[in-house]
């Protein structure tokens, strides 16, 4: 009999579902445990929309507005950070290399961080969402809620990608300051935080070379207060980068067997 | 994975879309149909570089009448009288004759305008301008805007341009610069540090200071300490008499928006020039008709923002003229669609706006065409076509409300030219497939913007 229970387990093949369905939640669960991830990521975004689109807010749209921008703001912070500051520093650690010659097949990892990534940007966005409906007056049909909603996270997608390469380029050391030191300004520069419109129109046109712009374009384009572009080119740009990234991604794998 | 892990998943998702069935919307008014109503964002708004190409198009076929060209059998209004089929001769982009068969000895193309009609340019009397505002209106024939409240470096700018003959691309702006408010008054709201108006002694420095940010006019917002409705902080009743003293020093007007009857009564009475807003809380009377004749004052009804207020939508009729319609912009749209607050005022209240404009009128007080764009429900230029039609159903003929978009406000407000077309002028008027005079909505049936020359 216990011959047949060690001869059954032996013949048990792991599917591939179960095991993304298990390195998601072991993800998850590590970031939901991890405070120097989890409270960054959440509230941040929830405090400078409450300090500028609720408190300062400088005209009745303002919140509606900053729902967008901060929104943008606030997916991409979880991708940067659980990948790009995540990824090297678990190189750092070793983790990474365990987790390679493990038999799970790298696509599991990334899958399941994209995955939680997206989790923490619903996180995000429905905490926005909250603030922006309680506190900033803010009154949208349904479907522009959803398509909002649905823009900013699956939007964060390029920035996983963009975080990837990061996190396999960066040594654990630096990562964190790299990230950030890339994060805000561009945050900031693609109209993020103060509208773009306040912009002089020299900065202006730097912001089209960013993805953050480009991703807080279609969200204002929900609620028909973006900048006139046409959606395809912020949806191009963004896919552009998503594959510019993900090739610089693979190949910085590639490059680090070599070392 | 088991089963409690599944439905522990199951419930969060039933939870997140439950927390979607709760955001709320808005009020469902009857334009809303499928689209969101928020107030427009402010902002620079990059103009679309479909609405150039458009315009192109359109035009390309009137390319050969640019800055010298022979109009010839036109229908004109020249700002105050009509003249059937007569011949206009532009020169160097000035009116040069106007008379029936015009010899044309130096070989000028000739524009065949049998059976059409040829209005000056259109003054939209209230407005407030910046970023790309100018550029706009002209999309739609207004070439010159009277701003009311804007940040005195766009208006300096602007202003050096509006003399210039070159000036083709975008519509002449007067302005009243910074407007004259309180302490957290109305005007303040927007986000910019203005200079405000506590007492007395501060306002010769003020009006000196928009003098020399180049205003036109001062412009002020009044509220009586008696009104039913206040709004905002308001300046106090001496200091608005000031202002009218200190602004008439200067050789500017004084203009005061009021919210209601009475505090429109005190500003006409503390010497104020004109109203630039109607208002809706009670029709005027024979003693306040009365006021405003004997004081020469006129009015800026801006009906479009009255009704916008009220909820009306006014901005609908341009979003569904084909002939505006393809020349907004995608942020124009956004502001025409957009609304206020609810102030709570019934749409009935604006009937009584509509009364107080015809009384006026038919008492002989002057009735200028504004829009107040591009606040929610205007935009730029095409609101003033709306604001016509308004005046129109008010009772004005469309020939008043031609006037009162052209020879009014200019003669009023001393924009020389601007709103005729005579001999001497620049070049600034709209050729029109059908008559105006007959139905006001044939301003919207543009074929050719002249300003100073053929414009974009």
């Amino acid at each position: 009999m216990i011959s047949e229970t060690i001869e059954s387990k032996l013949d048990y093949k792991p599917s591939l579902l179960k095991i993304y369905q298990l390195e998601t939640r072991s993800e998850l669960l590590k970031l939901l445990r991890t405070p120097g991830f989890t409270l960054p990521s959440l509230i941040f975004p929830v405090m400078f929309y409450l300090f500028f689109g609720v408190l300062f807010k400088m005209s009745a749209s303002m919140p509606t507005y900053l729902l967008a921008t901060y929104g943008a703001f606030g997916v991409i912070g979880p991708a940067f950070f659980s990948f790009g500051v995540g990824v090297a520093v678990e190189r750092g650690q070793g983790w990474f290399d365990l987790k390679e010659v493990s038999p799970m097949p790298i696509s599991g990892y990334i899958l399941a961080r994209i995955i939680v990534s997206w989790i923490f940007a619903l996180m995000v966005v429905i905490l926005l969402f909250s603030l922006g409906a309680i506190f900033g007056d803010v009154k949208l049909i349904r479907s522009d809620w959803v398509e909002l909603a649905l823009i900013l996270t699956f939007g964060s997608i390029p920035f996983c990608a963009i975080g990837l390469s990061l996190g396999l380029l960066l040594s654990a050391n630096s990562a964190p300051a790299v990230v950030n030191l890339i994060y805000l300004p561009m945050a900031f520069l693609s109209g993020l935080w103060v509208p773009i419109n306040y912009f002089p129109e020299a900065l202006q046109s730097i912001a089209n070379l960013l993805p953050a712009y480009h991703l807080s374009q279609l969200a204002l384009g929900v609620l028909d207060m973006d900048q006139g572009q046409s959606v395809w080119l912020h949806v191009g740009v963004l896919a552009g980068y998503l594959v510019a990234f993900a090739w610089l991604a693979r190949w910085a794998f590639n490059r680090k067997d070599k070392q | 994975m088991n089963i409690k892990s599944f439905l522990g998943y199951l419930v969060i998702i039933f939870f997140v879309i439950l927390f979607f069935f709760f955001l709320p919307q808005p009020e469902q008014q009857e334009q809303a149909q499928n689209e969101s109503q928020i107030s427009a964002a402010r902002g620079q708004v990059k103009n679309s570089v479909k609405n150039a190409k458009d315009k192109q198009g359109h035009i390309n076929s009137y390319a050969a009448f640019n800055d010298s060209f022979l109009v010839r059998n036109v229908n004109l209004f020249d700002g105050v009288s009509y003249i059937e089929d007569v011949d206009v001769e532009v020169i160097d982009q000035k009116i040069a004759r106007i008379a029936s068969d015009i010899d044309n000895p130096q070989g000028l193309n000739e524009l065949d305008a049998q059976g059409r009609y040829l209005i000056p340019g259109l003054i939209d009397s209230h407005t407030h301008s910046w970023g790309n505002a100018l550029s706009e209106a002209l999309n739609f024939g207004v070439t010159t805007e009277l701003d009311m409240f804007t940040m005195p470096s766009f208006s300096l700018t602007h202003r050096e341009k509006r003399g210039r003959l070159d000036n083709v691309a975008q519509a002449d702006l007067f302005s009243a610069t910074i407007l004259a408010t309180a302490p957290e008054g109305h005007g303040t709201e927007y986000g910019f540090a203005i200079p405000v108006l506590t007492n007395i002694e501060q306002v010769e420095a003020f009006v000196n200071d928009r003098v020399s940010d180049g205003a036109d006019y001062i412009k002020t917002v009044y509220t009586s300490s008696h009104s039913v409705r206040k709004h905002y902080p308001s300046i106090s009743l001496d200091i608005l008499r000031a202002l009218a003293i200190e602004s008439k020093k200067h050789q500017r007007l004084l203009v005061v928006h009021v919210d209601d009857l009475i505090s429109a009564k005190e500003a006409i009475e503390a010497g104020a020039n004109g109203l630039v807003h109607s208002f809706m809380d009670k029709v005027v009377g024979d003693d306040f008709v009365e006021l405003m004749k004997s004081n020469e004052a006129f009015i800026i009804p801006t009906l479009q923002v009255e009704a916008s207020i009220v909820g009306l939508s006014p901005g609908r009729t341009s979003l569904e003229s084909k002939h505006l319609n393809r020349f907004l912009s995608r942020q124009q749209r956004a502001q025409l669609k957009a609304s206020f607050n609810d102030f709570g005022i019934p749409t009935e209240a604006f009937e009584r706006a509509k009364q107080s404009v015809k009384r006026l009128f038919d008492a002989g007080v002057p009735i200028l065409a504004g829009s107040d764009a591009p606040n929610p429900g205007t935009a730029h230029g095409a609101s003033l076509h709306a604001e016509l039609e308004m005046l129109v159903s008010t009772g004005l003929s469309s020939e008043d409300a031609l006037m009162a978009a052209t020879s009014i406000p200019s003669r009023v407000f001393q924009l020389g030219s601007r709103g005729f077309i005579q001999s001497g002028a620049p070049a600034s008027m709209l050729l029109l497939e059908s008559n105006p005079l007959e139905n006001v909505e044939a301003t919207k049936d543009i074929l050719a913007i002249w300003k100073n020359q053929l414009t974009l």
